[in-house]
């Protein structure tokens, strides 16, 4: 029984031996799980492989430091410590018998916690490329007549009012309808909320064939939108079936989903005035075809008035050549008729046998005759064959 | 979606009148065709140039 201590004695001895390994600060890699803000900041920290917790405790952030400490977080990457990010903590190491074990932080490095956002968007890319799906949106075409818009925007987003200030002109006068969709756009619960509802989009559109999907959100700081980059939330946008567009934030700014999807546009009223654009495309256009076909219908009926003008104008040429022609003909046939007259044939100093009324034409039928008749130009003359000499 | 269906048939036309061989009997069909279309939309142009002139009128 000698070798039994009381338990604070065992907890007092644990907290020596802390405090001798311990005996500076250390630089502390962990995820923050909660935090409790009680003037003083209470931590819990974990490390996760994968979905498994591997390692827990707590920490704390004194008011003396906290407001240095978060300052500086927040000048470097834009928001306050929260739950979910990958902290560089300095801090020193304590075990109390009563509290047990926890860190009590002395400064933070706000340059991990980038570039560890920095190292998770590289593997996404790079996963995302491997398996072929990383520029599939890029690939998709926009409608030629945009009349149907799904939009999706954080709750109360000041950036839905300045998008739809911009954009009621068109569903005022008919031209483009839109639906409105909330999701989460921060926080651990921003990629499951978006999936849920870009897989209801999907659904809906049974009922609402929407051509186009906007996404929006007014900026933020840079780890304010490392939520929407997400592999699942970026896989899901790379293979949706229909054209997104994202208005998520500042150029500066951009996430994976500003990187995958067919158009990024930065702000929602980049966005808003796109939507104006196309939206207005189709009508226009559609006038300049109706006033080009009129256009082309008036020059084609031109051509064929000619056409037929020409036509015409040939065929009275053509008839009137061929009457002449034809008059022509009939005079030459009319002169050879009157050639052929007998009297004519008189005229021109022939004569012409005649027996009584019957025509003589040749010297056999002449011999047939006792007597016939010669008729000259001048007068008619008795003939009396004297038989063949033969 | 009427307008859509309008939309495309006018576009078709307009480049069908480009073929300089479209006979005259072709023409007319394409005509009645384009007027049917437009009239169908007309309410439907008329209210997107409307809508821009709403858009030019707060822009000035």
């Amino acid at each position: 029984m000698e070798d039994t201590l009381k338990l604070s004695e065992l907890l007092q001895y644990t907290s020596l031996m802390v405090q001798r390994a311990f005996s500076g600060f250390v630089w502390v890699q962990a995820e923050i799980a909660s935090l409790a803000d009680r003037r003083h900041l209470y931590l819990e920290l974990i490390e996760m492989n994968g979905a498994e917790e591997v390692a827990k405790c707590r920490a704390s952030l004194w008011a003396r430091d906290r407001y240095r400490i978060e300052n500086k977080f927040k000048a470097a990457t834009g928001q306050n410590l929260q739950a979910g990010l990958e902290v560089m903590l300095k801090a020193t190491v304590e075990f109390h018998p009563r509290y047990g074990f926890s860190l009590n932080i002395l400064d933070i490095s706000p340059a991990f916690t980038v570039g560890q956002l920095q190292i998770k968007l590289d593997r996404i890319r790079e996963k995302l490329q491997k398996i072929g799906v990383w520029d599939l949106q890029s690939q998709l075409e926009f409608p030629e007549v945009l009349s149907k818009v799904l939009v999706i925007t954080p709750e109360d987003a000041a950036s839905l009012g300045d998008f739809q200030e911009r954009t009621e002109v068109l569903s005022e006068h008919g031209v483009c309808e839109f639906q409105y969709r909330t999701a989460i756009f921060q926080g651990k619960q921003a990629a499951p909320s978006l999936l849920r509802v870009l897989i209801e989009a999907l659904q809906m559109r049974s009922e609402w064939d929407w051509q186009v999907l906007v996404l929006l959100r007014g900026g933020g700081s840079v780890t304010d939108l490392h939520w929407l980059s997400d592999e699942t939330l970026t896989r899901t946008i790379c293979e949706y079936p229909l054209p997104v567009i994202t208005g998520i934030g500042h150029t500066r700014d951009q996430t994976l989903l500003d990187e995958v999807s067919a158009l990024s546009l930065g702000t929602p009223s980049k966005v808003a005035q796109w939507v104006l654009d196309q939206a207005l495309k189709a009508p226009l256009e559609a006038i300049e075809h109706y006033h080009e076909i009129i256009r082309c219908a008036k020059e084609k009926l031109g051509q064929y008035t000619l056409a037929l003008d020409s036509m015409h104008r040939r065929l009275t040429t053509e008839a009137r050549e061929v009457l002449l022609e034809r008059q022509h003909l009939l005079e030459q046939q009319m002169l050879q008729v009157i050639h052929a007259d007998p009297q004519s044939t008189l005229q021109r100093g022939y004569a012409l046998a005649f027996s009584g009324k019957e025509r003589i034409s040749s010297r056999a039928q002449a011999l047939q005759h006792d007597h016939f008749t010669l008729r000259f130009q001048d007068g008619d003359l008795n003939i009396q064959p004297e038989g063949d000499p033969t | 979606m009427s307008f859509e269906k309008d939309f495309f048939t006018l576009k078709r036309i307009s480049e069908m009148l480009d073929n300089p061989e479209l006979p005259l009997d072709d023409l007319v069909l394409l005509l009645r065709e384009a007027t049917e279309a437009y009239t169908s939309c007309k309410s439907h142009l008329d209210a997107a140039q409307e809508a821009l002139a709403a858009l030019e009128g707060a822009g000035e």
